[in-house]
């Protein structure tokens, strides 16, 4: 007999039950199950609370992943293509073993997960190698620490060094013998040093040789073996440097390098290519025709040259034109493939996907409907018009020679810059992403299927970053994309309204940052703040702009110039210098205004703009010029602040990070024991408990449960490495939610533990910590289910969760009881016993008793217990003769109207069931 | 908006095709025998085109893909012609009243554009008019001079 618990009702299902008795049986066993599957707990005796949270904190993921994320490597496994690696750029890298139907992370746990390269070597395919460090260059690229390698496929990775190379741009595993390895290294973006070039290993990476070196300012961007000698190797070396407000790409270090004896020697490549200074080169050797070499030159003169003598001899076959038209910016693309199976057949990758026929003489797109700023193409050797294409929006496949795409939407990588949430039931978050826009979503779908894609709302394009909802008005939001495109959203209908602020032609016009701040203010919803090199108020919702700062940055003309030069001169916005980065204003005292710019200053007004004061020179310990990513008003007290600066584009990796209880008069380092590794992009403060922070670093996420003084990883059982760029602390439900740049949005429910953890909790044997209000959500499947293309981000678990610890190990039969307002009990429910932190989950349903007091025997789901009403309930735990209890409030389904009444009847319906079906008892 | 809009692309028009004109122009001059007068007007052809490239500049700023080759200063405020269409989209596409700053960039803008217009209206009337006049006494076929850039004659 097929059972479906979904398909009857209550009473029929106990009608059910009576009339089968030994199924009954079968039951008791998966009641016991399920009875523990209720409870979510998580064992061990904490030492101290690094260790008690580790094994507690479970994160969820909401996703989104309709974007995927910036792919920038892509290899297969040729004798198997449906193994696929891609490394999504700033998330590690990701595996399918389908053909790209499904994917999983398989490099994600280690100290640094941004990836410039994955190469599998073909003669050893469960040999991967991965380069850490993506080597596009683009402003918010972040480090790695060296190459790391697997020997089982990508299950298990031991770094082998390089660490100082910080990206890397190509792996080269030499065909015979997969010991013989090249890597080709950037060095550090930001700054110079001596270790970056090629380095090659011939024991498997046990030891590493530099075998060619430019200069400490020059990096080696691309690396390719010929296919008929794996003594030949050609190397393009790229001078570069970013800086704060400029990108340096090209210099007299750049060129082309070849060597005929594995690296022993090198000879600069120059019969034939453009004199004068090159920037970045892409090359490619083609696998059909031995000899034949391809190179993508940036230049004054820029084209495509090519080689039919193994680089002895270039000639040009792709005018200046045509190149700016295929790779219009050359510092982020420069990435040039040649047809396997055709020598003249070439792909150039760049804001649009081009394959040219001719060698380059004449191009036509290819990635017609996909996303744009593409950096990786793997062609089928075995089949050309099998290709797989990596770009700023994830991985597209095409079975047809790019005619048509199919978008990979299962990969959760995206990259968030900022965070927002709103005061629905439940909150929805947003979240701005490179390259991607903004997005709104729920942090829970109320749908048995999970949050999927399709739960997620686009709201704006371009880069986006900050989205805020009215916090009065959900479905008003304010977003920008870079550089301050500020508009007003109106969820109902989907029409916005631009309303960044623009200075009159008879001023010089403003500069706003990339990633310019926007708040609501947090004493006035129509009070709205966004920041260029002044700060703005505006009393309307945008519509009007009042400039209520003079200039607050340095305006240091040297640091106004075109963003990237000196030969294909740009100015995206990304650089764009001189601005405010980081606003708050005291949820204390209206007025009191904070702002940080990106060029080291730290400025305070006390009296709503009117005057300003420069407190930087107050910090010890601050470098020069440090960039201002984050303030936070404290919650409490209206001169105390605290206030983040990231320093890693000068190069300088450690966290800055500072409290102020008078105003910036004074400051305090509150770094402890953060890692030197890993610069902070936020830093928040718990609104109800002033001594609970969080902090954002580049990877990871901390909280401190002293005010500064000690600092916890939360990473817990779950977050992967990741940078943490956005924080918040949702003031009503009092979850914790993370915005990560490669790993979207996950969230943190309930962090009551946190608020309560201290040194009097950890003394005792037993602590219950307060239980947060739980909503009676009724959940229900509503669509159709997918296989495994879909993604599916985690709701929370549905209910009310009864945080406790225990300092020892407990024995015997305790129970969590949860009792009515009559006093009775209506529920038991299991505690784990184990020592340390646990919480277990209550459904917010109850088994309803017989009239002789006896509980039905019944499947404890949905459809067979009863939902208690909403209202007061207490929960009671007896160890010993020590009870301990917290009160609980249910609250209703906001979506149901139903009256008080109305519930009360539902309920008593439940509990009498043996009033009208006697045969039941 | 939309009228402002309608002459910045007349303009916008007129100046393509009075640069071109202008770039055909040189090698016609070659026919001129007399060097000294061939030289001469080179000089004034060579000054009518610097006047005229400071005269139309408003209407020279193209937005390119991404605005990634305009200029450090261009970029920070915007091109007008992409400002004037974003100007314009989003007051008309948004049903609720215009900002405040929309309307204050509108006028400044509208002031901007007519202004320029006026200038290249000049150009046309009269610097053109003298151009012409000294290729007709050198025996060079004149250049075609547009239509003023006016809302009447569309």
């Amino acid at each position: 007999m097929r059972f479906s618990p979904e398909s009857i009702n209550k009473v029929d299902f106990i009608h059910f039950i009576s009339g089968n008795f030994y199924f009954c049986h079968r039951l008791i066993l998966l009641i016991i199950l399920i009875i523990s599957l209720l409870s979510i707990s998580y064992p061990q005796f904490p030492e101290k609370p690094q260790d008690l949270l580790d094994k507690f904190i479970t994160w969820r993921n909401i996703g989104p992943a309709v974007m995927g994320g910036r792919t920038v490597d892509i290899d297969v496994v040729e004798r198997q293509p449906w193994i696929i690696y891609a490394a999504v750029g700033p998330s590690g890298v990701w595996k399918s073993e389908n053909n790209g139907i499904s994917w999983y992370p398989v490099f994600f746990k280690e100290t640094t997960v941004s990836v410039g390269d994955v190469t599998v070597a073909q003669s050893s395919p469960n040999i991967v190698w991965v380069g850490t460090g993506e080597a596009t260059a683009r402003n918010s690229v972040t480090v790695g620490d060296g190459v790391y390698k697997s020997t089982d496929g990508g299950k298990t990775w031991t770094n082998m060094g390089l660490k100082e190379t910080r990206h890397i741009s190509r792996i080269v595993i030499s065909r015979g013998d997969p010991n013989v390895v090249y890597v080709a290294a950037m060095g550090h973006l930001w700054g110079p040093n001596s270790e970056r070039g090629v380095y090659k290993t011939i024991d498997g990476g046990k030891t590493w040789t530099k075998i060619l070196y430019i200069n400490e300012n020059t990096g080696i961007c691309d690396l390719v073996m010929d296919p008929s000698d794996s003594q030949i190797l050609y190397a393009a070396a790229y001078e570069h440097r970013r800086r704060p407000y400029k990108m340096v790409s090209g210099g007299p270090g750049s060129g082309i390098y070849k060597t005929t004896d594995g690296g022993l020697t090198w000879k600069k490549l120059t019969k034939g290519l453009p004199e004068g200074v090159m920037g970045r080169i892409g090359l490619a050797a083609s696998r059909s025709k031995p000899g034949v070499v391809y190179a993508l030159i940036e230049h004054q003169n820029p084209g495509i040259w090519r080689s039919e003598d193994f680089g002895e001899t270039w000639k040009r076959t792709c005018d200046s034109k045509t190149y700016k038209n295929v790779n219009n910016r050359p510092f982020y693309y420069s990435q040039i493939y040649v047809d396997p199976n055709d020598d003249k057949t070439i792909y150039v990758l760049s804001t649009g996907l081009y394959v040219s026929n001719d060698m380059g003489q004449k191009f036509r797109g290819l990635g017609g409907g996909i996303h744009p700023d593409h950096h990786a193409l793997w062609i089928d050797p075995t089949n050309p018009l099998h290709l797989i294409d990596g770009n700023d929006g994830g991985i597209d496949i095409s079975y047809d020679g790019g005619k048509t795409w199919l978008p990979v939407t299962n990969i959760d990588a995206a990259e968030v810059y900022q965070l927002g949430y709103d005061f629905s039931v439940p909150y929805r978050v947003y979240c701005g992403l490179q390259d991607n826009g903004c997005w709104g979503g729920p942090s829970n779908s109320l749908d048995s299927r999970g949050i999927l894609n399709e739960h997620w709302e686009f709201i704006s394009g371009g880069d986006g970053f900050f989205v805020r909802p009215d916090p009065k008005n959900s479905f008003i939001v304010y977003c920008n994309s870079q550089n301050n495109g500020l508009t007003r959203k109106d969820l109902r209908h989907g029409q916005a309204k631009s309303i960044r602020p623009e200075a009159p032609l008879s001023e010089p016009p403003y500069r706003f940052n990339w990633n310019a701040p926007i708040m609501i203010s947090p004493h006035d919803n129509q009070t709205i703040y966004c920041a260029g090199n002044f700060l703005f108020q505006s009393k309307d919702g945008g519509y009007s702009w009042e400039k209520i700062s003079p200039d607050l940055t340095t305006n240091d003309k040297t640091k106004q110039v075109d963003g990237v030069g000196p030969i294909t001169v740009e100015n995206s916005g990304a650089e764009v210098h001189c601005t405010i980065t980081a606003i708050s204003e005291s949820p204390v005292k209206p007025g009191i205004l904070w702002c940080g710019t990106d060029d080291g200053n730290l400025q305070v007004s006390q009296d709503g703009g009117k005057t300003w004061v420069n407190v930087v020179k107050n910090i010890p310990g601050l470098p020069k010029e440090s960039w201002c990513s984050r303030i936070e008003a404290s919650h409490f007290e209206a001169g105390t602040a605290y206030v983040a600066f990231d320093n890693h584009r000068n190069d300088d990796y450690a966290p800055y990070i500072y409290k102020t209880s008078d105003f910036g008069k004074t400051w305090k380092s509150i770094r402890a024991n953060l890692p030197s590794f890993g610069w902070i992009h936020v830093i928040r403060e718990h609104p109800v408990n002033k001594n609970l922070l969080f902090v954002g670093t580049e990877f990871g996420i901390y909280a401190s449960l002293d005010c500064g003084l000690s600092w916890i990883n939360l990473k817990g059982i779950n977050l992967p490495t990741v940078a943490v760029h956005d924080i918040a602390i949702h003031p009503r439900d009092n979850d914790l939610i993370i915005g990560t740049h490669g790993r979207g949005i996950w969230i943190l429910d309930d962090i009551g533990f946190l608020t309560e953890l201290g040194p009097d909790t950890l003394d005792s044997d037993f602590y219950l910590f307060k239980i947060r209000n739980a909503q009676s959500f009724q959940v229900a499947s509503r669509g159709e289910t997918f296989g495994s293309f879909g993604f599916s981000g985690k709701n929370p678990i549905n209910g009310a969760g009864i945080t406790y610890f225990l300092k020892k190990d407990l024995s015997g039969d305790i129970r969590i009881k949860i009792l009515d307002q009559a006093g009775e009990t209506i529920v038991e429910l299991p505690l784990d016993k184990k020592a340390g932190l646990h919480r277990t989950y209550w459904n917010l349903q109850f088994v309803p008793k017989a009239s002789d007091g006896k509980k039905y025997l019944v499947i404890p789901t949905m459809t067979a217990m009863c939902n208690v009403i909403p209202g007061d309930y207490l929960v009671s735990i007896k160890i010993g003769d020590k009870e301990y209890q917290s009160n609980l409030r249910v609250l209703p389904d906001p979506r149901f109207e139903l009256l008080p009444e109305a519930q009360k009847k539902t309920a008593s319906a439940g509990r009498r069931f043996d009033q009208n079906q006697p045969s039941l008892r | 908006m939309i009228k402002i809009n309608h002459l910045y692309a007349k303009a916008l028009t007129a100046v393509r095709n009075i640069s071109r004109s202008l770039e055909a122009l040189k090698p016609e001059l070659n026919k001129i025998s007399d060097q000294k007068q061939k030289a001469e007007i080179e000089i004034y052809l060579d000054n009518l085109c610097k006047n005229f490239e400071v005269t139309t500049e408003i209407f020279r700023t193209e937005g390119t893909l991404m605005g990634l080759s305009i200029p450090y200063k261009t970029f920070l405020r915007g091109p007008i012609n992409i400002r004037l269409i974003a100007l314009q989209q989003s007051v008309s596409s948004f049903p609720g009243e215009p900002t405040t700053s929309e309307l204050s960039q509108a006028n400044e803008i509208s002031e901007v554009v007519l202004k320029s217009i006026d200038k290249l209206n000049n150009f046309i009337q009269k610097d053109l008019d003298e151009f012409n006049k000294l290729l007709e006494n050198n025996g060079i076929s004149k250049i075609q001079k547009p239509a003023l850039v006016t809302l009447e004659n569309r």
